[in-house]
């Protein structure tokens, strides 16, 4: 039987190759943007008019930093999960943050809320992780924090003694 | 050179090789690309927009209007597939489609786009799935077609198991956006391996040497009465309860596992995910040939009557590792499911022109229930413990068996016996009389 080629042929060939250029394109500017140096102005204090009379301050990058998604690692440098959530108490302090614990590609995580204590945030080199004073085997049986239970106690977990050291300073919101 | 690596991976045959071997083939690698590039789009998505710092309320947002989506799409995708004539043309936009949608999720992480995608890609997947049904049916005719449906469940479940792995890897060694890349890219594949399939050999002309072959439906006209048929009601109530009660114990027994593992969890609850596609690619085309040379009763009632067994054993057993152990039973529901959901739909619009429309309906109710099942199972088990939600889950999962045992009749074509005799050769044990009507 003699290969037919009708039209659809070629232009899925044609859709192929330029699905192909946009997959590539797409991989680069992904890879670029992943190696954009995070670095930013150094400390400068000014005033600015446009602002009438509030002040304005810059950090630098290394300073401050968002804390949804950050990654939760034990003092044995297990996975513990992503902070998903940030409980607040009526001083508005944060009280405990919320983790994504535990599962495989998004299966079988359990929401575990965590006491701000147990949380370390001086790290060092490596600031796009927080410690924690806990380890998986503390966490895994910890009851699950569920936000639309409104009339239930919430548990927390945290460690008995709390560490010495405070809280490095209120990321802000 | 390249010619001679795209051949050895089977991309290239410009062959000896008989042409239909070629189209088949290409069919093969189109279920397993397609199951590939589907699966970042499952519960991985939160994981990657929490990562770049998503509230839960927006992740929840932009997943339900996924989620809507591809409900409301199901018969309009099915409508869409039946009314176009290039089948291949309807699969390969919606490939693109779902490239471009998980393109947009991996570059434009926002709100509105996400949203976009998620809809985006709820629509494609809607013409995705009937359209690879339409194609195969017409590759091989009603003849062989439980044959080849237990090929490309074989093909699926291989290509889920393997992108569990891949995606897995790639989320932990390079980032969770690159797993969307990753995601895009296998959509290549796809399309190439849609190439594979060769318009001369999607004839109808299997179909119309059936003896029994009624009017076209071109000449008849297309028209809504299958929709109404008694048997195709039926099998959308069976399984849509099958799912209602199946949809949620995966993520409740992953649950499990979390609170009950150590530092091993991760892995048991992937075990979980890929060992039920191991049973299902291992036993789909033994499904295939006994649904053609038996019928499709008996593959049904027990595909259906091992979810019962699977609540009662989640609901009572507590070591993390024999629960992977009891999800093998799911790669026995999923196999049967997944090769008689297309060919008991087939069967009952034979020659009424409205087969996809007739799996979009079908979608539709299995949609519908899995929705259900994972709010109604959370809320049990978020008061009354895990426990009673597999338990209540069993219980549905009897009603749907006995609902099948009931309601459904053999949809097996008289006449069809072609495979009788290798169909009972495929594994032992296994009588007539389980489910005999």
């Amino acid at each position: 039987m003699p290969p037919i080629r009708n039209p659809f042929f070629s232009s899925l060939r044609l859709s192929l190759l330029g699905a192909g250029t946009i997959i590539a394109g797409a991989l680069f500017v992904g890879l670029a943007a992943a190696q954009t140096p995070s670095t930013a102005p150094t400390n400068q204090a000014t005033g600015d008019a446009a602002l009438n009379g509030a002040s304005l301050d810059y950090f630098p990058r290394d300073h401050l930093f968002r804390i949804l998604g950050k990654e939760v690692l034990s003092a044995k440098g297990e996975d513990m999960g992503r902070i998903v959530d940030v409980l607040f108490d009526e001083k508005g302090e944060p009280h405990a943050a919320v983790i994504d614990f535990g599962g495989f590609l998004g299966v079988g995580t359990r929401k575990i809320a965590i006491s701000w204590s147990a949380l370390r945030f001086d790290l060092g080199e490596k600031k796009n992780v927080i410690a924690l004073d806990l380890g998986r085997e503390q966490l895994k049986a910890a009851p699950e924090y569920k936000y639309t239970e409104s009339d239930k106690p919430i548990p927390v977990v945290a460690q008995p003694q709390s560490p010495p050291q405070e809280p490095a300073p209120d990321p802000g919101r | 050179m390249t010619t001679r690596l795209l051949s050895r991976i089977g991309l290239w045959v410009r062959p000896a090789a008989e042409p239909m071997t070629r189209s088949l083939r290409g069919l093969d690698w189109l279920n397993f690309f397609v199951a590939n590039f589907q699966t970042g789009f499952g519960p991985f998505i939160s994981v990657y927009l929490t990562g770049i710092g998503w509230t839960q309320g927006a992740i929840g947002a932009a997943l339900s209007a996924g989620t809507v989506a591809g409900m409301v799409s199901q018969v309009p995708g099915g409508i869409l597939v039946d009314a176009v004539r290039s089948k291949r043309a309807a699969a390969a936009a919606a490939i693109l489609a779902i490239m471009a949608s998980a393109l947009l999720i991996a570059l434009w992480p926002a709100l509105l786009p996400i949203a976009l995608a998620e809809v985006l890609h709820a629509f494609a997947s809607s013409v995705l799935g009937p359209a690879i049904a339409a194609l195969s049916l017409a590759l091989v005719g009603h003849g062989a077609f439980g044959e080849r449906l237990g090929r490309n469940a074989r093909y699926l479940a291989i290509g889920n198991a393997f992108a569990a792995g891949l995606m897995g890897t790639f989320g932990y060694y390079v980032g969770e956006r690159a797993v969307f890349l990753l995601t895009a890219a296998l959509g290549i594949p796809a399309l190439a391996a849609i190439e594979m399939i060769r318009n001369a050999d999607l004839s109808s002309a299997k179909i119309q040497q059936r003896p029994a072959a009624a009017p076209k439906p071109e000449s008849t006209g297309w028209s809504w009465r299958f929709l109404r048929d008694r048997r195709l009601l039926a099998y959308a109530a069976c399984a849509s309860l099958f799912q209602l009660a199946n949809a949620a114990m995966l993520p409740i027994a992953a649950g499990m596992v979390t609170k009950r593992a150590g530092s091993e969890a991760s892995l048991v609850i992937a075990a979980c995910i890929v060992a039920p596609q191991a049973v299902t690619a291992v036993i789909s085309p033994w499904v295939g040939r006994v649904a053609e040379g038996r019928g499709r009763r008996p593959i049904l009632l027990l595909g259906f009557a091992v979810l019962p067994i699977r609540g009662m054993l989640f609901a009572g057993i507590t070591d993390p590792y024999l629960m992977v152990l009891i999800q093998l039973l799911d790669g026995l529901s999923a196999a049967a499911l997944g090769v008689l959901t297309p060919l008991i739909v087939a069967d009952i619009t034979r020659d009424t022109g409205g087969y996809t429309t007739a799996l979009g309906v079908v979608g539709l109710a299995i949609g519908g229930g899995a929705t259900l099942s994972t709010i109604a199972a959370g809320l049990v088990a978020d008061h009354l413990g895990s426990e009673a939600a597999f338990l209540g889950l069993a219980a549905g999962g009897l009603c749907a068996t006995v609902l099948v045992g009931t309601l459904m009749p053999e949809t097996r074509p008289p006449g069809n016996h072609s495979a009788a005799i290798r169909g009972a050769s495929g594994l032992p044990g296994f009588s007539s009389s389980a489910g005999g009507p």
